[in-house]
Parts: C-alpha cells; sequence; structure tokens
C-alpha cells in the first residue's frame, strides 16, 4: 500500500520556487490542498500567487520542486495533459465561437466527445441555456464569467483554478457572484485554487485560504484562523485594518469607547453608513488607534475620549 | 469648404487625373476599332471583348490565376510562420520588421534583374554547382513557370508578412493559454483557434498578393521569358508589338473586373464572418 496521507489531498506542491530573469517570484512554497475544498492563495499583486496557479495549469515550470495532483507528478506536463481547468482573469473566450462553441472546445480533446446533452446540462446550471447561441461579445461581463466558468466545469477538472475571477466585475455583481460561486463549488464538488487579492472575497468563500508575501507563504489556515490568529504583522495587516498598540494588535470593530481606559484624542470621524470611523491619537505613548463606532456617534474631532478593548481581541504575534 | 477638404483636395484631384480619367479613356479605347498603326479609330465595336472568349486567351487567363494562386499560397506558407516568429520576437519586433521591408530600398526591377543572374545558365547558382561537381550540365532554371512563381514569392512575400503579423501581433496570449487549457495540442489550437482568429489577416495578404500577381508583367517578362505569358504581358503586347490598343484596353478591363469581382468576395465573405 502507498502511504496515504491523513485527509485526503488533492493537489499538493512539494518545496516549489520559481524564479523570472530579474526576482524570484515563488521562494519554497509547500502546500497541500484537500479534495473539494474551496481553497484560496490571498496576498498583493506581485506576491506569486498567480505564478503558482499557472505552474499548476502547466503555463510555467518550477525551477526547482515538485507538483503532485492525485498521486501523479504533474510539473512537467504541458498544459494539456493535465486534469485542471482554468478560469482567467480576463475569461479568454473565443471570440469566433459561440457560447456553446465556447463550452464545447474542450470535450473532443479531453474526453474525446462531442456530448451536447452534457453542454446544455451545463449551460442550464449557469442559468446560459438560452443563450448558447450567442457570441461572447454580445453577452454581459456576468454573462462571460459564466461562460469561462462553464467551458472550464464541463471537463471535470481535479482542479479548478480560478485567476481573480471576480475582478472583471463592477462591485455591485461581484458580491452576488460570490455567493453563486460557493454555491456552485458545493453543488458539483469540484476542488478550487482561488487566487485573490481582496480578503473579504476569499474570507467569505474560503474552506482554507494561504497568505502570501513577496513569493512565500505567510499562513494557511481556515478563514477564522487567520483573522483572529494571524502568524505575522503582514498576514494581521494584509486581512483588516489594525491598531498596533506597544506590540500588541486590535481590530478597530474590538476597541470601544467609554467613561474609562487609556486617553486619546480624536483626530478626525468618517461616517460610513452603517457605522462611523474614530481616528485617534492616544495621549500617552502618542500612537494612532482607530475604532468603529455606532453611526449615530456624536464624537467630533479634538475630543478627548478614553478607549478599551478586551484582552481576548488582542492579537499576539 | 472645411478645412480637412482643402487638404483632401491635392490628392482627390491626383486620383482623378491619374485614375478616373486614364480609367476613362481604356474604357473609350475598348469599344474603337484598332488603327492600323496603333492607335484607335471609328467605328464603335464590341468586337474587342467578343474576342476575350477565344480559348487562346482563356488558356493565358487560366494560366494566369494558376501562377497567381500558387505564388499565393506559397507566400502564405512561408508568411505564416515568420509572421508568427516575428510577432512573438519581443523587443526585436521592429527589427525584423524592418529586415522584412529592407528589399524595398531597392527597385524591383534591380532585384528581379539580380534574380535572372542568379538562375539562368551561366549564373551563380549553375556555376558553383557546376564548380562542385554537383551537376555537369547547367539545369534551366530560368524561363520557366517555376522561376515566375518563385520571382513573384520573393517580391510580394512581404504584403503577405505584414497583414499576418498585424493580426497575429494583437492576438490574446491568454487564448491560446486557454486552448491548451482546455486539452488543445499546438496543432490544434493552430487549427481551431490561431487560424480562425487570423482570417482577415489571411484575407488582406492573399488579396494583396494574388491580385498584383495576376496583373504582372516585369517578373514574367524577365524570368518566365517568351515561354511564359501572363495577362500583364499579354496587355503589354497589344499596345507594343501587335499594335491593338482596343484589344489591349479589353484585356486589361477584363483583368480589372475580374480582380474587383475577387475584392468583393473577399470582403462579403469577412462581413459574414464577423
Amino acid at each position: 500500500m502507498p502511504q496515504q496521507t491523513a485527509h485526503d489531498t488533492i493537489l499538493e506542491l512539494r518545496r516549489v520556487s520559481k524564479d523570472f530573469a530579474t526576482q524570484r517570484a515563488v521562494a519554497d512554497v509547500s502546500l497541500e490542498i484537500p479534495r473539494g475544498a474551496f481553497f484560496s492563495l490571498l496576498g498583493p499583486s506581485g506576491c506569486g500567487k498567480t505564478t503558482i496557479l499557472r505552474m499548476v495549469a502547466g503555463f510555467e515550470t518550477p525551477t526547482t520542486g515538485e507538483v503532485w495532483l492525485n498521486r501523479q507528478r504533474i510539473d512537467s506536463l504541458p498544459p494539456y495533459r493535465r486534469n485542471v481547468n482554468t478560469v482567467f482573469q480576463s475569461y479568454a473566450l473565443f471570440p469566433h465561437l459561440s457560447v456553446q462553441g465556447n463550452v464545447e472546445f474542450g470535450l473532443r480533446h479531453k474526453k474525446g466527445t462531442d456530448d451536447i446533452k452534457r453542454v446544455l446540462d451545463v449551460l442550464k446550471q449557469v442559468h446560459l441555456e438560452a443563450k448558447a447561441s450567442r457570441k461572447p461579445s454580445e453577452l454581459s461581463g456576468g454573462e462571460r464569467q459564466r461562460v469561462a466558468l462553464a467551458r472550464a466545469i464541463v471537463l471535470e477538472p481535479d482542479v479548478l483554478l480560478l485567476d481573480e475571477p471576480l475582478s472583471a466585475l463592477d462591485p455591485q455583481l461581484r458580491k452576488q457572484v460570490r455567493v453563486e460561486l460557493r454555491d456552485l463549488q458545493r453543488r458539483v464538488g469540484v476542488t478550487f485554487l482561488f487566487v485573490t487579492h481582496d480578503q473579504e472575497e476569499a474570507l467569505s468563500m474560503s474552506d482554507q485560504i494561504a497568505v502570501m508575501n513577496g513569493g512565500a507563504l505567510e499562513q494557511v489556515g481556515t478563514p477564522r484562523e487567520i483573522y483572529a490568529q494571524p502568524r505575522s504583522r503582514f498576514v494581521a495587516d494584509f486581512l483588516g485594518a489594525m491598531n498596533w498598540i506597544d506590540g500588541i494588535g486590535v481590530r478597530p470593530e474590538a476597541v470601544s469607547i467609554c467613561p474609562e481606559g487609556r486617553k486619546a484624542v480624536v483626530t478626525g470621524v468618517t461616517y460610513l453608513g452603517s457605522f462611523c470611523h474614530i481616528a485617534m491619537t492616544l495621549t500617552e505613548g502618542g500612537e494612532l488607534i482607530a475604532a468603529q463606532v455606532p453611526p449615530g456617534s456624536t464624537l467630533q474631532s479634538g475630543q478627548t475620549v478614553c478607549v478599551t478593548w478586551n484582552s481576548v481581541d488582542e492579537i499576539h504575534v | 469648404m472645411k478645412l480637412r477638404n482643402i487638404f483632401l483636395a491635392p490628392t482627390a484631384i491626383l486620383m482623378a487625373v491619374t485614375m478616373l480619367a486614364p480609367l476613362a479613356i481604356i474604357m473609350v479605347y475598348s469599344l474603337l476599332t484598332r488603327g492600323a498603326y496603333g492607335g484607335v479609330e471609328l467605328p464603335w465595336t464590341i468586337e474587342n471583348f467578343t474576342r476575350l472568349w477565344d480559348p487562346v486567351y482563356a488558356v493565358i487567363f487560366l494560366r494566369s490565376f494558376w501562377i497567381a494562386a500558387v505564388a499565393t499560397a506559397l507566400c502564405l506558407v512561408l508568411g505564416f510562420p515568420l509572421a508568427m516568429f516575428i510577432a512573438r520576437s519581443g523587443s526585436r519586433k521592429n527589427l525584423y520588421l524592418s529586415l522584412v521591408i529592407l528589399p524595398f530600398w531597392t527597385s524591383f526591377l534591380i532585384r528581379t534583374y539580380a534574380w535572372m543572374f542568379l538562375l539562368r545558365d551561366t549564373g551563380i547558382l549553375n556555376s558553383l554547382l557546376q564548380a562542385l561537381r554537383i551537376i555537369r550540365e547547367p539545369l534551366s532554371l530560368l524561363y520557366n513557370d517555376g522561376a515566375v512563381i518563385l520571382g513573384l514569392v520573393y517580391g510580394f512575400l512581404p504584403f503577405m508578412v505584414l497583414p499576418l503579423y498585424a493580426t497575429l501581433e494583437r492576438l490574446d496570449p491568454s487564448l491560446l493559454e486557454a486552448a491548451a487549457d482546455l486539452g488543445a495540442r499546438p496543432r490544434d489550437t493552430l487549427v481551431r483557434v490561431t487560424f480562425p482568429l487570423c482570417a482577415p489577416g489571411i484575407r488582406a495578404g492573399a488579396i494583396l498578393v494574388f491580385v498584383p500577381c495576376l496583373g504582372t508583367y516585369l517578373t514574367s517578362d524577365l524570368l518566365g521569358g517568351s515561354k511564359t505569358v501572363m495577362i500583364g504581358n499579354l496587355v503589354q503586347n497589344q499596345f507594343t508589338a501587335s499594335r491593338d490598343w482596343p484589344f489591349g484596353a479589353a484585356l486589361s478591363l477584363a483583368l480589372m473586373a475580374i480582380a474587383m469581382v475577387l475584392l468583393f468576395a473577399a470582403r462579403k465573405r469577412g462581413e459574414e464572418m464577423l
């Protein structure tokens, strides 16, 4: 019996590095992605997350390290021999083919069939059955994104790779598509490897998140873990606003303004609809601190207040 | 008058004088009778056009079509990989593009003469092969259809490469990645993605090569000799040796009509694709 990991890993990166001419894009990254998971790679632009995705897809070859898919080493296989599919950031739909033509494209090569029923099934899943004969240029941004999705999932890949698939949509639509995408992933059960720089996106959709910075992995964990127990200052800051007081992190939503506590002077009040963002300077120590208070707050700049927080909300890195 | 029309005027006048007026003259000549020593005379006649159906001329038309078609196909086969190479050369694109158009710095006539020096019985190629004792008798490389096609491909290759380059350069590389991602091997990607998306460039290149090849007269005159007569040589003959200006005019109009039908068909097809 070959040795088996405790949980079922579908995709594994073993000490993968990638060097480009002038820089190291990915530095010694090891990752295990569980079968059926919604796994996000989160980080600022240039952190290497897209390069990892491209190495899994086969568009780049690791300089060192190994990529394993379903217990098969794939890092030297060309893209067309790997059972993964990509939803591109720009969608990369074939402009000369109809929606149906785009969805059928891979079936002939990867499955050796032109199973029309399957194409229509998938189009129905993404609510595009009525637009099967349209050209991509006749579709809205959201529809194009769904064609890109349908084109990939019709091939039943082991892992679906999504390269910032929501970044081309307008903000209103983006939030709605997040939910749809999550539902789709649950329904079809395909493992998603989702690349994003938007921490809200990653938090709201993922089973697990890997935070990257400067080509290296910072932390891997569930959304709650990496938000509430960040292991580095970078992760803490990247996942949301953070106050740093004497080396201890406190999120603005954990800071409350009450009669007793440390004295601070209000330097700015920003009304944000569902809450007010209060910027303050601590009288002792002079550190900046932010808090979120109910939108009805009457605080004004120049006022002296007291701030406090629960020690359970403190983040030590 | 608007300013832009004022600047347009010189071109408009030039076009009228050098294109439309000669065309009108040709049309009139094609309907007149030949003069004894060249030139044209009355009465009006359509005989010049009925003569076009003579099999002698049909053979020349067909041969011209054949030669132009082969030259166009060869330009496409040779030009596509070259255009693809240039489009993917990054910062050296401009260098390679200027190399493609470098031959234009020398007159086409001189370059065609150069081919004669290369190909003739006592030319460089034959002398070299004989000196190396690969052949004993010189190969007849000149004065045949092959030499004409070679000259045409050589002369018109840039007209194929440039429009192909323009479409290939605009081709979104992520589409090629998407094709590979969906299981297409490089060959499948070429057939199912690259070619269809480059159709406008292929069409433009084919027209730019085929139409002038069809009407060529210099290349076939110098490299084809008396054996390979194309429509262009036939037209030239009517205005010189044969002194049959009206028939020459009718031949020119027929050639022009064919070219226009082809252009129109290609455009129509292009609209369908969109």
